[in-house]
């Protein structure tokens, strides 16, 4: 749905008050309610749901497979994007992909050695999210859900030996029993700046009327790379303040935890 | 040699079923109500289907206009982590989900009231979450129940069932396992009535037997028609109370 | 759906139906992949017992309506012993792996629950004996001494459990049993039947004394070792034998000490992880193993990328294989490769003085125990795989063959084995029981170890015996005793062990599969009319059939022939060229697809031939009355038709079911006189003479396209009429009768083929014969080479044909059959295969040089025709093809089972004729020309072709000092001092010699053999 130029006028108008008043009320900090799911598909290692107030939805399922490391020096970590009436070579899928690469390789939540079975195998994950709706910029809805998948990812147990570099050995696991993987991965968060106002996740139409917006990464009580601006509309777009960039990573310093707590109790 | 007992002198199949048990079937509707103008959620079985309904609604391209009738399409997406194993190949495109896209499209463009809605369009979309055999006779059933939530006109319900010809015992609504063993054949259902909007076979079977296939295969979907008219029944008198409340 | 969550994750979906989920993890190749499958639970699984008066009101019919019968008994066996009082059993895994033939017994095990976890388990481990499981369960309707049902525990909502973390499936699987058995002990308490559950799982049984300790009295039942269990039974003392030897509960503890001293150990086997890591990067490898004949301390092993087989020498590196076990081989190092044994060693005298209770061995020094094995295990696997590639190498150029070791067995191939008790290990003043070996038929296996309290009884008795385990504190693996067969030598328990070893079955046909046949039995007739309506009604493929009364037909066979498979006529036909038919026995008529009867005869696959006994694969009645095509009655037949002209070239073919009279059965020599007898002149001898000038042209054309004319020693033993003992061997001879039918089956077979093959182009029934590789020559090729100067050539069949032809000693014309029978040794095995299995171009039957070949003529004694007939028919549209016959993997078994039966009933055929042959001799000592075909360091084989026996003899009995012979591989020669005069001898391969033939009876082992002394 789009708003007609007096609206948007409003909008903006509303928005850059001093305190910015948004059109659902919600405060500068504030999210919007997020439904979560975990483990609904119990044919992956991982899987999770989300789906935010306004329709927008994702799923993110986690697959692992064993590979020997030693053969070939491919990433332990694969992700793919998925997002309902996009092609996989449009730009939006293209900028998120690389963008969610970058948030996965970030931090030290990813070491490898989890992820290591033996001295020559190691699982390699694959992380399918499939975008089934969405109405505005969709990252940080996508980290949400691939933190909680991640969280609540399990591997088969080895039950083999872990030196198998000299005297080969085939990895073998345990029939039943599957151990948590313990993969914490990063939180993204989408910063509106509208005028000298920062709001967080802003809902379409607030999307709309933006002057920009910073991606921001979030790890272990610490921001992290990436840090992006990202515009979210073609007609208000414009510079911002740097100081803002300041204001805003302490914004998110403050809340993230408070978003991680509501995402680990899921 | 398979390494099961397909079925069991008992009269048991690999799941615990007897040969004319359908799967667990649990639907609901309206699941996506700001995504799409009908949705529903289906579980048969360990399949798990989204399917969204978008339109009656203006073409995105004027061409598709027809102004006698509305124009279809499905598209299907299969994920890649549907399966246990992760597909190591996208299934966009791949040539048989553009059969199985065709042959939903005229399962049904039969069943639809399109000259209700000339110059419009109503495309529907489909994502397998989870498969675990008869899939395509899932996603009849997704589609017909996500139809009917976006208040498009049908004649009457499309079920969609499969059943396998395990020796001389058909077995209805197949799982994977029975379905890599056996040949299947998958019917569409009008309402209660016998007559099939779409039958496939794709393997070997004896004439002779289909008609016992059939005949369990019309009363399995049946069977389903019924649970899916509860669920939708259920589903509208919540509706009613809700709005009635307001 | 109205659905509620019950309690763990179980959801009801309606009355008595609720759903859960199953997760497991599959590892395979490395990989580990979550399974998750939905399992149903429910509450209308009768228990089957006719005591109860609640389960039949729950029951539901089948697919085809059938409601379940109630087989347990309402008063089954009361064993007053220990209060057991009336019982059903419950038993575990182990106890029917171990068992079955136990559990087959009529004199004990009445009413037995097996649990549905229990039935999965058996099959995942042994697809037999869960064969033979079912077939208990699938009888127990008509039996009543037998009464065996198959619980569905998990499938019951009563009995289910959920598996807990940390827990092994096996103790799950366990824990499993003891819910049904309990669930059962409550389900009858009120019937006063109590349950008992074997286990031979000590552990098992703590668990379930605690369990049923702590449960409500209600739900108690018994726990019992199969052991404990027998000793029970009025007849334990009848029983006991038969319970299998798992040394685990027949060492006492006393005993068990010594045990923990021992020093005697095979080498443990490899973790499973270790061998798929070792197969996967190719520094371990998998095979089936065979062991020598004359040696059985010596196995090979083929290997792809192997030109040379790679041998296992000694018993520690065999390390508990036995002939035909799938095995995993790791390669020694190159110092310890060698050269395959010319020793010749056979279980029987090898540690001859054992005793039956030791176990405490030296290392059997002669046969390379392996010294160095830690610096072994010290390779990687990097060296491991530089060290096949050099094996792969060395086996080019030298005459050493890599040798390995095995490090695991991936699939046993043991089954029941006959033999007999090895009289010197056998106390005679012990009564009670005690532990003995039994020396096996197969010269190939060891002896195994037995415990018995019959032994004195038993010796000299032929008896079957089942390998229960072979633990690698034993040098021998242990047995059980299943079955006496009768004495040694009585010609019914020898023909039966020879049956049994052979795998054939030879019990009479069941019920159920002559209920499959025509109700008239003996008086069924043809219809005189094929026309007639009424005939038409009760046989609608009736008019498919044509019929060929009018023509002259007649069959030839051997003389006695009762199974007459094949009759032929000859017709000129007015534009000169010849009509010729070949009509066979047209046994699917009679064997319908999908019956019991069929299932009979596809898991017989083909009658076998003994001396003195037919294993039918049909039934009588179809196989020597109705099927048989006799003379002066009407008969159903298939028919192949063609239109030949002079040179027998083949103008026109058809196939048609008909209905024919054959004129006269003739035997071969019958024929052969009429056709020779210038002054008959009628029709059908006319037609014979014209088919016996066709199949000459015939014969002519294969043999010019490079059919093989290969040889075997065949022999017949003659028996006296009287007291139908055996009395005189003779060569069967080949008349030119013989090859007339031949040809023109040889010619049916391939029209057929041809025909399916076009109609069913991926599961067509046929035949191939692969081209022999090179190195089966090899040893042959270098003999000839080496002694005559000869060779055979490889190049295509026609060269090997024109080369054995060439391959004459002017000097004696027994040597160019000689050759062939030693060519024949060096050939593929023809097999039977469905057309989707191979490339056209594999088809190829060499022997016979044709492109295709199949099986159609013959269809009362091999499968393999029957399933031709029903695929002919369904070609030219009689009737249409089954849908089994049409499917790959279907196809794929069936092909499986008759190679495997074909091939056991030559063998069983050729033992048999070796025993009578034996028993000729018995009789009749005394001196034959034989020829050397193999020499060895310690002996020579020679073949005597009037008896078609060969045997070995052993140096010691060639020269009285054995130390002075000289062994020369090179040469292949042996020499040793000869006679009184002590003169050397050298022997060669190829020589001809006089040896003095005799029929011995072995001390050690009681054995006979044809024993065979260099004059």
């Amino acid at each position: 749905m789009t708003l007609s130029i007096a609206e948007k006028s409003y909008l903006y108008d509303s928005l850059t008050a001093s305190p910015s008043i948004r059109p659902d009320g919600r405060k500068p900090h504030q999210f919007r309610p997020i439904e979560v799911s975990t483990d609904f598909l119990p044919s992956s290692n991982g899987s999770s749901r989300i789906i935010s107030g306004d329709g927008s939805e994702c799923i993110v399922s986690v697959k692992a497979k064993v590979i020997d490391h030693t053969l070939s020096d491919e990433e332990l970590i694969q992700v793919d994007l998925d997002i309902a009436g996009e092609r996989t070579d449009s730009p939006q899928v293209e900028t998120l992909m690389s963008l969610l690469n970058k948030v996965l390789k970030s931090g030290p939540g990813f070491e490898h050695s989890r992820l290591q079975l033996t001295e020559r195998y190691s699982f390699k994950i694959f992380i399918d999210i499939l975008v089934i709706s969405s109405n505005c910029n969709p990252a940080s809805l996508i980290s949400f859900a691939m933190f909680s998948a991640l969280n609540t990812t399990t591997l088969p147990k080895l039950i083999s030996s872990f030196d198998d570099l000299k005297v080969e050995e085939l990895p073998m696991f345990d029939d039943y029993d599957l151990v948590n993987l313990k993969l914490k991965s990063p939180l993204v968060f989408l910063l509106a700046i509208v005028g000298n106002n920062l709001i967080v996740d802003p809902d379409a139409n607030e999307s709309e009327v933006c002057d920009n917006a910073i991606i921001v990464t979030w790890l272990d009580g610490k921001i992290r790379s990436p840090i992006r601006t990202l515009t979210l509309n073609n007609s208000y777009s414009k510079g911002f303040d740097p100081t803002l960039l300041q204001k805003g990573l302490k914004l998110i310093e403050e809340n993230a935890a408070a978003v991680l707590t509501a995402l680990e109790s899921s | 040699m398979s390494r099961f007992e397909i079925y069991s002198p008992e009269g048991l199949r690999l799941d615990g079923r007897r040969w004319n048990e359908v799967r667990r079937f649990e639907c609901s509707i309206n699941t996506h109500a700001h995504a799409a103008d009908g949705s529903s959620y289906l579980e048969q079985g360990n399949n798990k289907i989204i399917t969204l309904v978008k339109g009656p609604k203006e073409p995105s391209l004027r061409s598709q206009a027809n102004s006698l009738k509305a124009t279809m399409d499905v598209s299907v997406n299969i994920t890649r982590f549907s399966k246990f194993e992760r597909s190591a190949i996208s299934h966009k495109n791949e040539r048989r989900v553009l059969e199985i896209q065709t042959a939903l499209l005229r399962t049904f463009e039969k069943n639809i009231m399109l000259h209700l809605y000339p110059r419009t369009q109503i495309s529907i979309q489909v994502h397998i979450l989870q498969q675990d055999g008869g899939m395509f006779a899932s996603l009849i059933n997704g589609i017909t129940l996500a139809l009917i939530d976006a208040g498009i006109a049908m004649y009457d319900y499309v079920s969609g069932i499969s059943i396998g010809l395990f020796d001389t015992t058909p077995l209805l609504d197949v799982n994977t396992l029975e379905e890599n063993a056996m040949s299947t054949v998958t019917l569409g259902v009008i309402g209660k009535s016998e007559k099939l909007s779409l039958l496939s076979v794709e393997d070997k079977i004896p004439l002779d037997r289909l008609e016992s296939v059939l005949a369990i295969g019309i009363a399995g979907a049946h069977r389903l028609r019924d649970l899916m008219d509860e669920e939708l029944r259920k589903h509208a008198h919540k509706r009613v109370i809700k709005a009635s409340t307001k | 759906m109205s659905s509620t969550t019950v309690a763990n994750g179980r959801k009801r979906l309606s009355q008595g139906l609720t759903v859960t989920q199953k997760v497991f993890v599959t590892s395979r190749n490395g990989n580990a992949t979550k399974i998750v499958r939905e399992h149903y639970l429910r509450n209308d699984i009768p228990c089957l017992s006719k005591a109860c008066d609640k389960c039949s009101k729950l029951v539901v019919p089948d697919a085809s309506n059938k409601l379940p019968v109630f087989i347990l008994s309402e008063s089954p066996q009361d064993l007053k012993a220990d209060n057991i009082g009336k019982h059903y059993i419950v038993l575990d895994t182990n106890i029917i792996l171990q068992s079955i033939d136990l559990l087959e017994n009529e004199s004990c095990f009445f009413d037995v629950i097996v649990p549905q976890i229990v039935l999965d388990e058996v099959r995942n481990k042994s697809y037999p004996i869960y064969t033979r499981l079912r077939t208990l369960c699938r009888d127990s309707e008509n039996n009543s001494t037998k009464r065996f049902i198959v619980f569905h525990n998990e499938f019951n909502e009563n009995t289910f459990i959920e598996r807990i973390d940390d827990e092994s499936i096996n103790d799950r699987n366990d824990r499993a049993i003891r819910k049904t058995s309990s669930w059962y002990a409550k389900h009858l308490k009120e019937y006063g039947i109590n349950i008992v559950l074997l286990s031979n799982d000590r552990l098992n049984r703590e668990k379930s004394k605690l369990e049923t300790s702590t449960d409500d009295e209600d739900n108690t039942y018994i726990t019992k070792s199969l052991m404990q269990y027998i000793d029970l039974l009025p007849n334990a003392d009848l029983i006991k034998d038969l319970v299998p030897n798992f040394d685990t509960f027949n060492t006492t503890a006393a005993k068990g000490e010594t045990l923990l001293a021992k020093e005697f150990t095979f080498e443990d086997y490899y973790s499973t992880s270790r061998i798929m890591g070792g197969l996967k990067n190719g520094s371990l490898f998998q095979g089936n193993i065979q062991i020598s004949e004359f040696n059985f301390l010596e196995g090979s092993i083929n290997l792809p990328n192997f030109k040379k087989p790679v041998l296992i020498v000694g018993s520690k590196n065999l390390n508990r294989a036995f002939n035909s076990d799938q095995v995993v081989v790791e390669l020694l190092p190159e110092s310890q490769w060698k050269a395959p044994s010319s020793i010749v060693l056979d279980a029987e005298h090898y540690d001859v003085n054992d005793n039956p209770d030791n176990d405490d061995e030296e290392d059997d020094g002669i046969l390379n125990p392996n010294k160095n094995q830690d610096a072994q295990n010290m390779l990687s696997d990097k060296q491991r795989r530089l060290l096949a590639q050099d094996a792969i190498l060395a086996q080019k150029s030298n005459k050493n063959h890599p040798t390995a070791k095995v490090v695991a067995i991936t699939r046993r191939s043991w089954r029941q084995y006959v033999g007999q008790i090895a009289p010197n290990s056998v106390d005679k003043q012990v009564g009670g029981t005690q532990n003995v070996f039994v020396i096996l038929m197969d010269k190939c296996l060891p002896k195994i170890r037995i415990r018995t309290r019959r032994a004195n009884e038993l010796l000299n008795k032929r008896i079957v015996i089942s390998v229960d385990s072979w633990p690698a504190d034993h040098k021998y693996p242990l047995g059980h005793f299943v079955r006496d067969l009768g004495d040694v030598e009585s010609s019914e328990a020898e023909t039966e062990a020879l049956l049994l070893e052979h795998d054939v079955e030879y019990r009479p046909f069941s019920r159920k599969v002559l209920d499959c046949l025509p109700e008239e039995g003996h008086n069924w007739k043809a219809p005189t009319n094929i026309n007639d309506p009424q005939e038409q009604a009760k046989d609608p493929l009736l008019k498919n059939r044509q019929d060929l009364r009018d023509k002259l037909i007649c069959s030839i066979d051997p003389p006695g022939c009762v199974d007459i498979d094949d009759a032929l006529h000859a017709k000129r036909l007015p534009n000169g060229n010849w009509e010729v038919g070949v009509h066979i026995a047209d046994v699917t008529h009679f064997v319908k697809p999908g019956t019991a009867l069929d299932a009979e005869g596809a898991s017989r696959g083909t009658s076998v031939y003994l001396v003195d006994k037919r294993i039918d694969m049909l039934p009588m009645l179809l196989g020597t009355d109705l099927c048989s095509l006799k003379p002066y009655v009407d008969r159903f037949a298939f028919s192949v038709i063609w239109e030949l002209d002079d040179n027998a070239e083949i103008i026109d073919v058809k196939f048609t079911k008909s209905v024919i009279r054959s004129r006269e059965a003739f035997s071969y020599e019958q024929a052969q006189l009429r056709i020779d007898d210038k002054n008959q002149t009628d029709e059908l001898t006319k037609g014979m003479r014209a088919l016996l000038e066709l199949s000459v042209k015939l014969k002519q054309k294969r043999l010019d396209a490079g059919a093989l004319n290969l040889a075997s020693p065949e022999v017949k033993v003659h028996m006296d009429s009287e007291t139908s003992d055996p009395n005189e061997v003779e060569i069967k001879k080949l008349l030119a009768t013989n090859s007339l039918v031949e040809e023109f089956m040889l010619l049916a077979n391939i029209s057929v083929a041809r025909k399916i093959f076009d109609a069913f182009p991926q599961t067509a029934m046929l035949r191939r014969h692969a081209s022999p590789p090179s190195t089966n020559f090899a040893i042959l090729n270098e003999m000839l080479q080496k002694r005559k100067n000869l060779s055979i050539s490889l190049e295509s069949s026609k060269a090997l044909a024109d080369s054995l032809d060439r391959c004459i000693d002017p000097k004696d014309p027994y040597f160019n059959t000689l050759i062939r029978i030693m060519s024949t040794r060096c050939m593929m095995a023809a097999q039977y295969f469905y057309s989707g299995a191979y490339q056209y171009s594999d088809f190829r039957h060499y022997g016979l040089a044709v492109d295709i070949y199949t099986h159609f003529t013959s269809p009362i004694r091999r499968f393999c025709d029957v399933i031709a007939h029903r695929q002919l028919a369904g070609a030219i549209g009689y009737e249409p093809l089954a849908l089994m016959h049409r499917d790959k993997n279907k196809m794929e078994m069936i092909c499986k089972n008759i190679n495997k039966k074909h091939r056991n009933a030559q063998f069983a055929g050729r033992a048999s004729i070796e025993y009578y042959v034996g028993q000729v001799m018995r009789n009749n000592e005394c001196t034959e020309t034989g020829y050397v075909i193999k020499v060895l360091n310690n002996g020579i084989v020679v073949l005597v072709p009037k008896f078609g026996v060969e045997g070995l003899i052993r140096i010691e009995n060639l020269t009285s000092d054995p130390s002075s012979s000289a062994y020369d591989e090179i040469e292949f020669k042996l020499s040793f001092m000869h006679g009184e005069s002590n003169q050397t001898r050298d022997i060669y391969v190829f020589d001809k010699v006089e040896v003095q033939v005799r029929s011995v009876v072995d001390p050690v082992t009681g054995k006979r053999k044809a024993e065979l002394l260099l004059k």
